[in-house]
């Protein structure tokens, strides 16, 4: 049994905060970065995965070991971020706010280079299905039939999402070190 | 800069996504769990507590008693524990009834809130 393992096994069945809290330091980078990249704010990003944490510790009773506990927590924040969306309802007035208003702020990572900037950047041009698939297929690893359970979106609409977001990020990128190379 | 808009970069990039750093994170999310947790407990040793009491008001010890004799009597668990009940029954006759009652409906008390404590 993993290290990973035993904590859910002590969170499921005992409702162990400790064990609890260990599963939190070991996911919340990638919930948080997932949602950042959503909600395209840092401190939107933090109450969603905040609530998504607190979510899943409401729900663990229900999480019953079958498929992985992470994609069981980005399923959580997908919907939180979802119900956070439906009760602002203003979709739309959120991402182009956001995208305009927030640099991306190097402090807030671990570790981020100026490439990985860059992408960021660009991603924030994609809308919200597009970068949910990329995100969770290609940077958290997860196949094309995992995503649609996670985010519960047709296989075709996953595939179609993935292969127009990153034509859109070629593209916005290639524009991008056009520019720089000219000037 | 590199040149990043070649596909295959991108892909790079993407498989090393950048992640949030924690700083205090977690700690603020496991303090909600813990009050989430101590809340639940709570609640639930209030709705004990508050059950025992509103049978004391609502009920007399002498009442309360009669409805568990029934009960343990429609259990039908042998002779045994009908030689228990005509002991209890021997025990709780007058003039020693009342206060012999109300020991038993606190110890039942006791082991309700033990038994919530336990659960919560």
């Amino acid at each position: 049994m993993t290290n990973e393992s035993l904590l859910i096994f002590k969170a499921v069945t005992r409702q162990d905060n400790d064990a609890f809290s260990s599963l939190v330091r070991m996911h919340q980078g990638k919930i948080r970065a997932y949602l950042m990249r959503l909600c395209k704010s840092y401190d939107l990003a933090d109450d969603i995965a905040q609530e998504t944490f607190l979510t899943a510790f409401r729900k663990l009773h229900s999480f019953k070991g079958e498929g992985n506990f992470s994609g069981w927590l980005f399923s959580i924040a997908h919907n939180c971020f979802l119900q956070h969306i439906r009760k602002t309802k203003r979709r739309s007035d959120i991402t182009q706010q956001f995208s305009s208003e927030q640099e991306i702020h190097a402090e807030k990572y671990d570790e981020i280079c100026t490439e990985q900037m860059d992408l960021e950047q660009a991603l924030r041009n994609l809308n919200a299905d597009e970068t949910a698939t990329i995100t969770l297929c290609h940077s958290f690893g997860f196949s094309h039939q995992e995503v649609s359970d996670i985010l519960s979106m047709p296989l075709g609409s996953v595939k179609s999402n993935i292969s127009r977001g990153k034509t859109k990020l070629t593209n916005l990128l290639t524009a991008e070190n056009g520019l720089e190379k000219a000037s | 800069m590199n040149d990043i808009s070649d596909s295959k970069q991108i892909d790079k990039l993407l498989a090393k996504p950048a992640l949030i750093s924690d700083r205090g994170f977690s700690e603020r999310v496991s303090l909600r769990t813990r009050r989430l947790s101590n809340a639940r407990r709570n609640l639930f040793l209030m709705t004990g507590l508050s059950w025992i009491a509103l049978m004391l008001v609502a009920t007399s010890p002498q009442t309360l008693y009669a409805d568990l004799l029934i009960l343990a009597q429609s259990m039908e668990l042998g002779s045994f524990y009908s030689y228990i009940v005509n002991q209890i029954e021997h025990a709780l006759t007058p003039p020693e009834q009342l206060p012999y009652t109300a020991f038993a409906v606190a110890i039942l008390s006791l082991a309700a809130v033990v038994s919530m404590a336990i659960r919560a």
